[in-house]
């Protein structure tokens, strides 16, 4: 195969695989938009002074901190009925549905772990360090763009699952390699900006809530500063969540 | 052919269990075997409807495979045979009513089952499901179906737990005519049915390219029962000696042959199994002083908790008393394929740890020292593993690359693709962070830092809480393995339950597995750190 006979190919299903790529949106959103609540809910608990709401804050993120979600995906997938019925209604449950709820376990432990030093700057009135939250649920939303790949695995229509889909349709193994590659192209065009984007941010916000608060928390240097996700909490934070 | 039998329904075996309940007052046969020799006819209950097995032939006379073994019976103990007709509804109650002494009809053995009749070990046959395929579907395992779409028949008996067990889409159509023609055109990647029937199926040559490659699941071994109270009596050994002298004998497989049945897995396996034979050179499967076969020899997941002992008894009395199938303690085939599992995902956890962590030191201190080329190449690097979806990067190198470096003859390797990939993935997010806290580090001792064990201790302890995280990460990566065929944890667990159909169970162990692996993944980078980073 040549090279303007793949470029053919590639071309002919860009619709196709668009389609998927917006699965990978969409799933993402509904992702962090179960998470997210949770997350804060979780976080406003260990914040609490009641001694009970914070262990037991600390011990659900605990739990949702160190499942892998590659495991919680296939967790999810067997255990939940393909089929609910809430009053008398037959509601499915779609592979899509499995995927968001197996995600956004990971976003409720993150959030969770990211939220708590935001509230407690809150309630220290440092609000330019509470907003360095924002930045960091962005970069964990591109964290979760990635894993949504791996609900592939379960046939949620995603653009790997396309991939694949294409790959046997082609039936050629010589553009199998491009076929892949020009997936990665989509999730590294729409990521890499916005990633960059947040790294401004972040660098901008860093430098008002330093201003605000003196040279002290320079101490605490670059390394603080770069992936502040981690550092922030000192608990690891998913690349692959 | 049609599905095998199966339960016809919980409601009849529950009235059933009512009726035998009620029965018990019965006078007990004494000697069942006693009473049949003298008698001089044995009475066996058969199918007459469903050919292979039992049908009538054009004489009108009952034929099949069910009914050879039938006569094999009476001729053994020396007797006329007498043929009752029964059907999947009736033969039970036939049995337990005495109108019969014997039942060979189909009978697929269940728990179930078992607590209303005797089933006679070893099982005479044994068909499950298994899927022909289309060719080049590049499915070598059952868990390589994870999402895709298998053509069923409607009313087959293997739709729903397919879809349960394989995560596999069923699109299921009226007749086999359809379904032969969906799996043409198509709409599916196989064809999912009874073993025996698809086997059949390749036969006819109509099928070039297409197979029936993968191992068969979900195999219900049917058996010839007589009444419960015979359990452990003369007639249930009698019967259980005389199939056991026919799988050694291989006449079985004859008979299976000489009733136009396609080879099955089942007899094949039954067959090597009874001819095995120890140092001695006796029957490996041979009766122990309880009477009972060895649990080598025996369908474990349809024993009792009390005939067997140890974990495998607790874990049976488990699964008689909750319903809960821990199989990995039972099944010695399954724990197995877990244990495999389990070395494969800590062999991957400690290599993809190893390869991050020293690939994030060395890559780390080369960013540091801010070597041209070396230092913009090796943060673009990172950027690009960072924003593109590792299973992406997994594909592209294991099929994308590798059908390129197929064509000269070799072939990759899933485990060392698999830890490549994930060590460069988190490799590179630890160089970032060893190369800022090096620069942390450089600022505050007013020079460079050196390639020396003190100076590598002092960035690491620095960068330590990002590259804890980005470790625990690669381990939760790990699973990503399973998807280029690494028979990992998530792989075997995935293929246990496709068999067992014991999600509940395995999903748990999963989990609790993982879990686990993680927590001692964040105590032994604790311990490093108390030990050697900050001594």
């Amino acid at each position: 195969m040549t090279a303007t006979d793949i470029a053919d190919v590639l071309w002919t299903w860009t619709p196709y695989l668009a389609g998927g790529f917006a699965w990978n949106i969409l799933l993402s959103i509904v992702t962090m938009a179960i998470g997210t609540p949770i997350g804060l809910l979780l976080a406003a608990m260990r914040a609490s002074h009641r001694r009970s709401a914070a262990r037991t804050g600390n011990l659900l993120t605990g739990v949702a901190r160190n499942i892998p979600t590659f495991v919680m995906l296939f967790y999810l997938a067997y255990m939940l009925p393909p089929e609910v019925t809430v009053l008398g209604q037959t509601l499915p449950v779609p592979a899509w549905v499995k995927a968001s709820l197996a995600l956004a376990v990971a976003v409720a432990g993150f959030v969770s772990d990211n939220a708590l030093p935001a509230i407690r700057h809150l309630r220290r009135h440092d609000t330019a360090a509470a907003l360095l939250f924002l930045p960091a649920w962005t970069n964990y939303f591109l964290i979760i763009v990635m894993a949504s790949s791996t609900a592939s695995v379960i046939g949620v229509p995603e653009i790997v699952q396309r991939a694949n889909t294409v790959v046997g349709a082609v039936g050629d193994v010589d553009v199998m390699l491009w076929i892949y590659l020009y997936a990665m192209v989509w999730f590294f065009a729409v990521c890499w900006p916005l990633a960059l984007t947040m790294q401004v941010v972040r660098r901008r916000l860093r430098h008002r809530a330093d201003a605000r608060w003196g040279g002290h928390r320079a101490a605490s240097g670059p390394v603080a500063a770069a992936p502040a996700d981690a550092a922030v909490s000192g608990i690891p934070v998913g690349r692959v969540p | 052919m049609t599905v095998p039998p199966r339960p016809s329904g919980r409601c009849a075996a529950f009235l059933l269990a009512i009726l035998i309940t009620l029965s018990a007052a019965w006078p007990a046969a004494a000697d069942r075997l006693a009473e049949i020799r003298e008698r001089g006819t044995l009475v066996v209950g058969v199918k007459a409807d469903y050919a292979p097995f039992g049908s009538r032939n054009s004489d009108g006379e009952i034929v099949g495979y069910d009914v050879d073994i039938a006569r094999g019976f009476a001729e053994r103990l020396g007797v006329d045979l007498l043929l009752v007709p029964v059907t999947s509804a009736d033969r039970l109650q036939k049995l337990e009513r005495g109108d019969i002494d014997v039942v060979v009809a189909t009978l697929g053995d269940t728990r179930e089952r078992r607590q209303l009749v005797t089933m006679i070990e070893p099982h005479y046959y044994g068909d499950g499901a298994n899927l022909l395929l289309r060719p080049d579907s590049g499915v070598e395992r059952w868990s390589d179906l994870h999402g895709m779409t298998v053509c069923g028949v409607q009313g087959s008996l293997w739709n729903r737990p397919a879809a349960e067990r394989l995560l596999v889409d069923v699109v299921s159509f009226n007749t086999t005519r359809e379904t032969r023609l969906a799996l043409r055109d198509g709409q599916c990647v196989g064809w999912l049915f009874d073993e025996v029937a698809l086997l059949h199926e390749l036969e006819t040559g109509d099928w070039p390219g297409y197979s029936v490659p993968l191992p068969t699941i979900m195999v219900l071994p049917w058996a010839v029962a007589i009444a419960r109270s015979e359990a452990g009596g003369p007639l249930d050994r009698l019967l259980g000696d005389t199939l056991a002298e026919w799988h050694r004998s291989g006449w079985l497989r004859q008979l299976e042959q000489r009733w136009d049945l396609p080879p099955s897995s089942f007899l094949r396996d039954a067959n090597q199994l009874w001819q095995r034979t120890d140092e001695a050179g006796a029957p490996v499967c041979r009766r122990g002083e309880d009477g009972l076969w060895p649990l080598d020899c025996r369908e474990l997941a349809l024993a009792t908790a009390d005939e067997v002992g140890g974990v495998t008894g607790l874990s049976l009395w488990i699964l008689e008393a909750t319903g809960l199938n821990i199989s990995i303690l039972h099944d010695p085939f399954d724990r197995h394929l877990f244990l495999v599992g389990l070395g494969w995902t800590a062999l991957l956890a400690v290599s993809c740890l190893a390869g991050s962590v020293g690939l994030g030191i060395v890559l780390g201190w080369l960013i540091h020292r801010r070597l041209p080329i070396v230092r913009p190449l090796l943060l673009a690097a990172a950027s690009l593993f960072r924003m593109t979806p590792p299973l992406l990067q997994l594909y592209v190198v294991f099929f994308g690359l590798g059908a390129v470096v197929a064509a000269t003859g070799f072939t990759v390797n899933g485990f060392a693709v698999a830890v490549a990939i994930l060590s460069l993935y988190a490799g590179s997010a630890n160089a970032v962070a060893f190369a800022e806290a090096a620069d942390v580090a450089a600022l505050h001792g007013g020079h460079r830092l050196g390639f020396t064990g003190h100076d590598i201790r002092r960035a690491f302890a620095l960068g330590y809480a990002t590259i804890m995280g980005n470790s625990v990460n690669v381990v939760k990566a790990t699973g990503l393995a399973s998807t280029i065929a690494v028979p990992e944890l998530i792989h075997a667990s995935a293929s246990i339950v496709a068999d067992k159909g014991n999600a509940v169970a395995m999903m748990n162990i999963l989990l609790i597995c993982y879990f686990a692996l993680i927590l001692l993944t964040v105590k032994a980078f604790q311990f490093l750190e108390r030990r050697a980073v900050r001594p």
